[in-house]
């Protein structure tokens, strides 16, 4: 998961940097998707994590880099998410939206890290270290942090929206955070069990095992919501949808509608991929049909077929009201 | 002059606003009519087997007429015939007695001409043109919108 999680946040911030270079699109969370990536790459998904820490020190500073890496990116995203959803600025003069919190919150996690009795690398730091009261006050400040980051963004993600691309995807985005938020509430639980030593090592091993299905899978529908409006937009600029439906009306009533040889049929639905303008040509479409249906042929359209020209034809159909409504009908006397 | 250039040229010598509605080009054509029109919905038994629209020329008026369809449908067969009158087309003789042209005017029976959009015979020339102007002023009164973006969208770079 945390593999899935890494190369889909890869993917969708290789999009963002090429619609920032390509198009001058926005830069907001190109740098929070950035250094998430990076964090994620310090999970030892291409890397062991042996070799990177190692070239640290090799006494875990890893955890200390990865894990100032996802704060970083969360409260980047909850910034850029703010600036998004907020109706004006003021949420800016709040102290936890100031750089000065940021490096504050970087602080706190880093203390207590340098008071502890450093051991060599391991993959099992928290579990094998948190009996130490440092690494104990240093994992949950980070957790906590996490979780009251992640519940900020969750509540302002929640808030209702216009547009039907951001809606999804803020709500993908506050179904993630609200998964980070609980892993986080449920490591902190975990690490208090096994700092003070309550509960059964059955308990243990559960609150363990929930943890990385929780954060990643979080992480991961974090990353997929934040995927979405640059997916929309290529959609949108490569006209995708006309081009699909352009293709399948070719193909399925090109040769009746235009009366074309193969040949010519052939090449039709290949340029229908390549079309400067998909929706002209839908509209040729729309009404051939209609002329088929009204004077021509008379022929019925098969069901896919008609289903795709219903739906090209309410688009071009446009709103409510009658043609005789937009028409000065009333005849002069 | 190619047609494309042609609907371009007539598209752009309308002045019509940036998102016209259909009104907006009624109202541009009948300004370069020079005459109101007036719409009438017909039936194939009125405007006759396969044809879809017909335009009627009175000394005073025009009368656009059209099949009932799909609204974008009408709507084309409308914009055909006013492509038609857009284009400076005369009309063809009411009855096909009279010998003329398609151009020449010749055959206005009191005053009244006509054109049809007729879809079962291969356009002619001037249908051609009608029909290509039609599809131009389609694209023009189709042309979405731009809608400002919401503040959310313009973040999440849409």
């Amino acid at each position: 998961m945390i593999a899935v999680a890494f190369w889909i946040l890869a993917t969708v911030f290789a999009f963002r940097l090429y619609f920032v270079a390509r198009w001058g699109s926005s830069t907001a969370f190109v740098a929070a998707i950035g250094i998430g990536v990076l964090g994620l790459f310090f999970t030892g998904v291409v890397l062991p994590e042996e070799s990177i820490d190692a070239a640290l020190g090799g006494v875990n500073f890893l955890h200390l880099v990865r894990n100032i890496c996802v704060t970083c990116a969360v409260w980047l995203v909850r910034e850029g998410i703010f600036a998004a959803y907020s109706p004006d600025d003021k949420y800016r003069v709040r102290f936890s939206h100031g750089p000065i919190a940021a490096g504050l919150g970087a602080v706190v996690i880093t203390v207590p890290f340098l008071l502890q009795q450093f051991v060599p690398t391991t993959l099992s730091y928290v579990p094998e270290n948190v009996q130490q009261l440092p690494v104990f006050i240093y994992a949950s400040v980070y957790m906590g942090i996490l979780a009251l980051l992640a519940v900020s963004v969750l509540r302002i993600c929640l808030r209702p929206q216009e547009s039907l691309p951001v809606r999804v995807s803020s709500r993908v985005v506050a179904f993630g955070m609200a998964m980070v938020a609980l892993a986080s509430a449920e490591e902190i639980a975990y690490m208090t069990a096994m700092h003070i030593d309550v509960g059964g090592s059955f308990l243990h091993q559960v609150l363990y095992a929930l943890f990385s299905p929780l954060f990643y899978g979080g992480v991961l529908l974090t990353s997929l919501g934040l995927g979405i409006p640059p997916l929309v937009k290529a959609c949108r600029r490569l006209q995708l949808w006309d081009r699909v439906a352009l293709v399948f009306l070719t193909a399925t009533l090109g040769r009746a509608y235009w009366g074309l040889s193969r040949a010519a049929w052939l090449a039709g639905i290949a340029s229908s991929f390549y079309d400067n303008c998909p929706s002209a040509r839908l509209y040729e479409y729309v009404i051939r049909s209609s002329d088929h249906k009204v004077v021509l042929s008379g022929r019925s359209t098969p069901m896919l077929a008609g289903r795709v020209l219903d739906a090209v034809q309410a688009r071009f159909d446009g709103g409510v009201g009658s043609l005789e409504s937009v028409l000065p009908v009333k005849a002069p006397q | 002059m190619e047609q494309a250039a042609l609907t371009a040229d007539v598209v752009e010598t309308l002045n019509l606003p940036a998102y016209p509605d259909l009104g907006d080009v009624v109202s541009a054509v009948e300004e370069k009519y020079g005459k109101r029109l007036v719409f009438e919905e017909g039936t194939v038994e009125s405007l006759g087997e396969g044809v879809t629209g017909q335009w009627l020329d009175t000394p005073s008026y025009g009368i656009v007429r059209y099949l009932r369809g799909a609204k974008a449908w009408s709507v084309h067969v409308v914009l055909h015939e006013l492509s038609h009158i857009l284009l400076g087309h005369k009309g063809r003789p009411l009855d096909g007695l009279i010998a003329g042209s398609f151009f020449s005017g010749i055959g206005k029976r009191n005053g009244v001409s006509w054109m049809c959009r007729a879809v079962d015979v291969p356009l002619d020339e001037a249908e051609a043109a009608a029909e290509s102007l039609a599809f131009g002023l389609a694209q023009v009164l189709h042309a979405t919108p731009m809608k400002e973006a919401t503040k959310a969208e313009r973040v999440f770079g849409l």
